[in-house]
């Protein structure tokens, strides 16, 4: 049996009226960029560190709302970044961590694919001429 | 299985690893082309890696997200020349860009190493190894090859007059060291409050006859982008994430009315900083332990010149993020202004009006309190 301090708590704050609003009015704009995605295949990215109305009681229920999919993954760069699909395919949910392990911004990017998980083709390039590289020794 | 072919084997084995698994080098990769995303592979950064590093850097200069991959993009194609030039300074200014952590920790140098190879920093006396006429002349090159394109860095300020004796490096006075690069450079940043308004070598009697940056393009007649990024020291964040605007849109941010970037410099400090909420309530410290002092209260009245100041320190912070100096007790020593040292700070408006020419007092020091009609709110 878990010891109480083993139980994870985490501390929910209420949200009031104005939190509900601001995370109903990200919902929107998700909305909207779905939408762009569907009909352009233009998605877009919404900076949640940098709407300074977005107090952490509107980014819980915002979490809450948008929930978990099937998707989640771990970049581990330049600090370690939290990639996780919502319960909306097409809608990710970002948090990028500095070495520290600070988080240093978190974002919403609607998408296929986040860029972030993309192989990059400058590193494609590279990986390309170091597995050429080796196999032309072995030929000699 | 022959002896010899169990050895053709396993040398074969061995050297199938070492080409996979070895970094890339100039030495061992001709393709390597000299641009950063190929100088951080070399350090084992991938380019998804400097994406993550590009998230942070956008978040906090207010880049709007979806310009991240176009931010990174640019970086990683751009082969730019820095030369980063020191007159009258203390280093302090290098120091702090060496130390920019935006997404370092205690114990990692790697993003240490990468913004230096962001800024590629052909030409540094105190970082190089190179010396005398041997670095002298690599900075005539670098500079004749990138003719109207390198960034040219400066800190510190410089003798106004170049026959007075006063620092003379290679042979030449600091003014002309600097016209000679300043003419040739595509942008100038001056990084430290020496090199932007004068600083500490500036202060009265100034007996060197010191003058900032600006003052010494004005007289001089050059006319080339301009940008003061003010501290003593500057905030590191801030000196690599002006240089990374420059890197992804070509160009400067918007500036203040004294050439500082508005997006690091558009608000004073009080307004960010967590004891306003003490300011408002009139809770202030009177003396530095007192119970006021001890609950967080409002440092105003020990001489904070938070109210007047333009800079980041209360929102990207020192140190990772660890603090900033109303956090660890002491008041704003308003070093992000002009006329620094020894005339305090100045309004910060249009005109900046040092206190020793105008105000109420004729040798403020840091711990003078401001006058009410210089805090606004």
């Amino acid at each position: 049996m878990s010891k109480l301090s083993q139980i994870p708590v985490r501390v929910e704050q209420m949200p009031t009226d104005d939190d509900v609003a601001i995370a109903q009015s990200i919902l929107f704009e998700i909305h909207g960029k779905l939408q762009n995605l569907l009909a352009k295949g233009e998605g877009g990215i919404i900076d949640l560190r940098s709407l300074p109305a977005l107090n952490q009681a509107s980014l819980q229920l915002l979490e809450k709302w948008l929930s978990l999919g099937e998707v989640s993954a771990m970049v581990t760069g330049v600090g370690k970044t939290e990639v996780r699909e919502t319960a909306y395919a097409g809608v990710w949910w970002l948090v990028f961590h500095n070495q520290r392990g600070d988080i240093v911004t978190e974002s919403i990017q609607i998408a296929e694919v986040p860029d972030i998980l993309k192989s990059q083709l400058g590193d494609i390039e590279l990986g390309f001429k170091k597995l050429t590289r080796a196999l032309s020794a072995l030929e000699k | 299985m022959k002896d010899d072919d169990k050895s053709t084997n396993e040398s074969r084995r061995n050297l199938i690893t070492r080409l996979l698994q070895e970094p890339p080098s100039p030495e061992n990769d001709s393709l390597l082309n000299e641009t950063i995303g190929d100088r951080l592979a070399q350090m084992g950064v991938s380019r998804r890696g400097f994406m993550q590093f590009c998230a942070g850097m956008a978040s906090m200069m207010a880049i709007p997200a979806a310009m991240v991959p176009r931010m990174a993009a640019a970086a990683l194609a751009a082969k730019p020349s820095v030369i980063y030039m020191s007159f009258q300074e203390c280093t302090g200014c290098l120091e702090s860009l060496v130390n920019s952590s935006i997404q370092s920790s205690a114990n990692s140098t790697t993003i240490e190493n990468l913004i230096l190879n962001l800024v590629s920093l052909d030409y540094q006396e105190t970082l190089m190894t190179s010396a005398g006429h041997e670095a002298e002349t690599i900075r005539d090159e670098i500079m004749a090859a990138n003719n109207g394109s390198f960034v040219l860095i400066v800190d510190g300020s410089i003798p106004k007059d170049p026959t007075n004796g006063y620092f003379i490096s290679g042979g030449k006075s600091g003014v002309t060291r600097f016209v000679e690069a300043a003419n040739q450079a595509g942008l100038i940043l001056a990084v430290g409050t020496c090199a932007a308004f004068g600083g500490l070598p500036n202060a009265d009697p100034n007996p060197t006859g010191a003058v900032s940056i600006g003052e010494l393009m004005a007289s001089k007649g050059i006319n080339k982008p301009l940008i003061n990024i003010s501290g003593c020291p500057p905030i590191a964040e801030v000196i690599t994430g002006v240089i990374m605007y420059y890197l992804t849109y070509g160009a400067a941010p918007a500036l203040d009315s004294l050439k500082r970037p508005r997006v690091f410099y558009g608000e004073d400090i009080h307004d960010e900083c967590y004891r306003k909420d003490y300011f408002e309530k009139g809770l202030f410290a009177n003396t530095f332990d007192d119970a006021g002092a001890r609950q967080g209260y409002c440092l105003l009245k020990l001489g904070c010149k938070g109210p007047i100041s333009n800079n980041a320190c209360s929102e990207v912070k020192w140190n990772a993020r660890t603090s900033f100096p109303m956090k660890s007790g002491h008041g704003c020593m308003g070093c992000s202004q002009p006329y620094f040292w020894d005339g305090g700070v100045t309004t910060a408006k249009a005109n900046p009006v040092p206190f020793w020419k105008n105000g109420p007092y004729k040798s403020p020091s840091f711990y003078s309190p401001l006058p009410a009609s210089l805090v606004d709110d």
